[in-house]
């Protein structure tokens, strides 16, 4: 990817503030996977399986707040 | 250890590769195939993950949404300026966005609002948007779309502007006033970017609510601890910060990319079963063979070394093709079928122009995948065959 | 329990590894037991060709697990990007209570599968093959650390819990952990440094008046003091950091890979030194075992050397 792509792509994240690729958009909880919650999966019905084809490959987020109450984490982060 | 490597022994294994055309062949071709659609799968799938790494630090470093009956809800605004009290928070706004459903087309649209056209978006606007109008974007009524949604627009002769369906079931127009440029395609494709006010009236929420709010922290390392005061504040909320957005990044595939893993375990071992069968039932040529070798003075582990070598020879060719054709499909041709996989149903498809990387673990792990299981597979076989008497296979 | 395309990769090939080496395993057995050199019965017959067989499949086994090992060792950098708090291997290691053992009983195989290699080439150069049946009584007892370290893997990785967080290598190897690890640091690092370069003097020494039992046993003793001195002293050169004494960190691209290179020369160097003394060789293989281990552990102590005097060059002090 050249420096310019990039920064091109960056400039867009910056400006629209969400997370994700626009490689499937056929669900919101695949599109936005990063600020969806796993329970979005199963909203409608306890017993629904996930049937869109791209949650085949695509998991969902696993964030449930765990991480962000971390210190370590970040600190790990600025170490790098 | 320290056995030398005997030049002629490789010499002989390539002759009696070629010897056995049809037998080879099929290995080489069914051992290329499974190496060829692993390493695709692997390509794209890192190259999704190095694209979303590469814009991860520029995210959002907090995002605070309310949570009601298990719902992502919309929050008070108000709590933007409870927000900003908190020590070491630079700054909070609420956001709106949400999914527009155009369902003439079938397709979901991310619409994102911003403030009104400040000079900062207009700079930013200039760098990333194309066919920009600068009249239009004076006006409230306008938005900037990517290139996905553009087209889908045309399709339903929607050029100049768009009409959005109100929940009370009137119109409202919006002027495309520009389009995203199309190499921003994988982040930008299903985006239309408008002012807050019009999606406030497209969507029909209140001045008082918001889809979510976004938090900024002068000092990164403070971040968790302003996480947990927001959470003090606010029970309801679920928080998710930049490293959260990481972790979410780093693990999109793992699970899933481990189902896919368990279905190559079945075809590998499928393919152990048949190398299996195909090296052990010997042709009544291969097994004089032997015996001539062996009433020629070769040792049994003469025989061995020369069987390795084969199937060393062959399956790392087989692995080198595999490898190398999937570079030219996932890099050149762009996945074609296989990106269905990741793409599903969605009606707005992006082009699959994925980054080149070239990562050296992707080849090891396959290689560790292919090449010992085949080798495995020969083991016992070529040890029967290495210990054949020489005496009963000539006579 | 995690499962990246990495350890399964790793988990499918242990399985392999672990039905072939069943099969040498009662191979060895019967070999074992019954092998009678002078016997001319069909049953010796058939095991003279069963060694083979088992000969192929334990050769199989090390060829592939050396660059396992590696591939290990590169998938745990990986994981530690999941984990929350591991910046690298060592995080993932101290995960769970297994990592330690599991890395333990690694290294300590491959020395062993090594050896049994040589003990075999060894073997198979005499017509009368004097070792068989030790080389396969060393197998009987290499194949169960070898199952162990499989099982243990196994639960190594299904015992990893994503969610909890784990402990970074800073706080690991530092001078404050209460860990069994924290204890080195207690050692004065002048003495430490006598160590070092004394064992080495020795082991220079027993080079020259070839004394084989003594340079095997100055070896063995040579791996603890220099993986010890490299996590308390060379360590911290490598990563210019005087806090930093992770030994797993230098494997990462942002030291150019060199931890491989640091490991492989130390492998390289002690086990030629310890085949020395425990295989029974002809003449010129000993002199030749004697100038590899001679070299690799000479590379080893000069490549560590040059890091804090390229350093203080640099520099012009000492951490």
């Amino acid at each position: 990817m050249s420096s310019d792509l990039l920064k091109k792509k960056n400039a867009f994240v910056e400006l629209v503030g969400l997370p994700d690729l626009a490689i499937s958009t056929e669900a919101t909880y695949v599109r936005h996977r990063s600020v969806s919650d796993i329970f979005s999966i199963y909203k409608d019905d306890g017993t629904l399986r996930e049937y869109f084809p791209s949650t085949y490959a695509i998991s969902h987020s696993h964030t449930m707040n765990l991480h962000s109450t971390n210190l370590h984490a970040i600190k790990k982060n600025n170490e790098k | 250890m320290k056995n030398k490597i005997n030049v002629y022994l490789i010499e002989y294994a390539i002759n009696a590769i070629l010897r056995q055309k049809s037998k080879s062949f099929f290995i080489v071709f069914v051992f290329t195939l499974l190496t060829f659609l692993l390493t695709s799968v692997f390509f794209i799938t890192n190259s999704i993950r190095y694209e979303l790494d590469s814009t991860v630090d520029t995210l959002p470093q907090i995002i605070v949404q309310k949570i009601k009956a298990g719902r992502h809800y919309d929050i008070d605004v108000d709590a933007v300026d409870n927000i900003l009290e908190i020590a070491g928070v630079s700054d909070a706004v609420a956001r709106v966005w949400g999914y527009y459903y155009f369902a003439n087309a079938g397709v979901n649209f991310s619409v994102v609002g911003i403030e009104q056209y400040e000079n900062q978006y207009k700079n930013s606007f200039d760098k990333i948007a194309s066919k920009f109008d600068l009249s239009e974007i004076d006006s409230k009524v306008s938005m900037v779309v990517g290139h996905g949604v553009k087209e889908t627009m045309h399709d339903s002769y929607y050029k100049e502007y768009f009409n959005f369906i109100k929940p009370d079931g009137t119109l409202k127009r919006v002027n495309i006033a520009g389009v995203f440029e199309a190499d921003t395609q994988l982040e930008s494709n299903d985006v239309i970017v408008m002012s807050k006010d019009t999606i406030r009236e497209i969507f029909d929420i209140d001045e008082s609510k918001a889809t979510d709010i976004v938090v900024k922290v002068a000092n990164p390392e403070e971040i968790p601890m302003v996480v947990s005061k927001i959470k003090l504040i606010y029970p309801d909320t679920r928080i998710i910060s930049s490293e959260d957005l990481k972790v979410s990044y780093q693990n999109i595939f793992d699970y899933k990319s481990g189902i896919f893993l368990a279905l190559f375990i079945i075809s590998l071992f499928t393919f152990f079963i048949i190398i299996y069968d195909k090296s052990s039932g010997l042709s009544s040529e291969e097994k004089r063979e032997i015996g001539i070798l062996k009433a020629i003075g070769w040792r049994v582990d003469d025989v061995l070394k020369e069987k390795f070598y084969e199937s060393f020879i062959i399956s790392f060719f087989a692995y080198t093709l595999g490898v190398g054709f999937s570079f030219a499909y996932v890099y050149i041709f762009q996945a074609p079928i296989l990106q269905n996989i990741f793409v599903g149903y969605s009606q707005l498809k992006t082009s699959f122009e994925l980054p080149f990387i070239f990562d050296l673990q992707t080849l090891f792990l396959v290689f560790f995948l292919s090449v010992p299981i085949y080798i495995a597979a020969t083991i016992i076989p070529s040890w029967k065959v290495a210990t054949l008497e020489a005496d009963e296979v000539i006579r | 329990m995690i499962l990246t395309p990495e350890v399964l990769a790793i988990l499918i090939l242990n399985a392999i590894f672990a039905f072939f080496g069943i099969i040498a395993f009662v191979l060895s057995v019967r070999i074992f037991l019954a092998w009678d050199l002078n016997s001319v019965s069909q049953s010796q017959y058939i095991l003279e060709k069963q060694s083979f067989l088992t000969a192929t499949i334990i050769k199989y086994i090390f060829v592939i697990k050396v660059p396992l090992f590696l591939f290990f060792i590169f998938t745990l950098d990986k994981i530690s990007n999941v984990l929350t708090g591991a910046m690298c291997a060592a995080g993932v290691v101290d995960a769970t209570v297994y990592g330690t053992y599991l890395f333990m009983l690694k290294i300590l195989n491959i020395y062993i599968f090594a050896y049994w290699l040589v003990l075999h080439n060894e073997d198979i150069k005499h017509e009368n093959q004097p070792y068989t049946k030790i080389k396969f009584g060393i197998f009987i007892v290499a194949f169960f650390l070898f199952i162990s370290e499989l099982i243990l893997e196994g639960i190594m990785f299904s015992s990893i819990d994503i969610d909890k967080m784990v402990s970074c290598c800073g706080t690991l190897y530092s001078s404050s952990a209460t860990s069994a690890i924290s204890s080195i640091f207690a050692i004065d690092t002048d003495v430490l440094l006598y160590v070092f370069y004394g064992n080495f003097a020795f082991i220079i020494l027993f080079y020259f008046l070839k004394q084989k039992y003594l340079f095997a046993i100055s070896n063995l003793v040579f791996i603890i003091s220099s993986i010890v001195s490299l996590i308390v002293f060379f360590g911290t050169y490598i990563y210019e950091l005087p806090t930093h004494h992770c030994p797993f960190c230098f494997l990462q691209s942002d030291y150019y890979y060199v931890g491989y290179l640091i490991y492989a020369l130390l492998f390289i160097g002690t086990f030629y030194g310890l085949v020395t003394g425990f295989v029974k060789n002809s003449k010129e293989n000993i002199i030749k075992n004697y100038k590899i281990s001679m070299l690799f552990n000479f590379l080893y102590v000069i490549l560590l050397s040059l890091y804090p005097i390229v350093f203080y060059i640099k520099n012009g002090v000492w951490l």
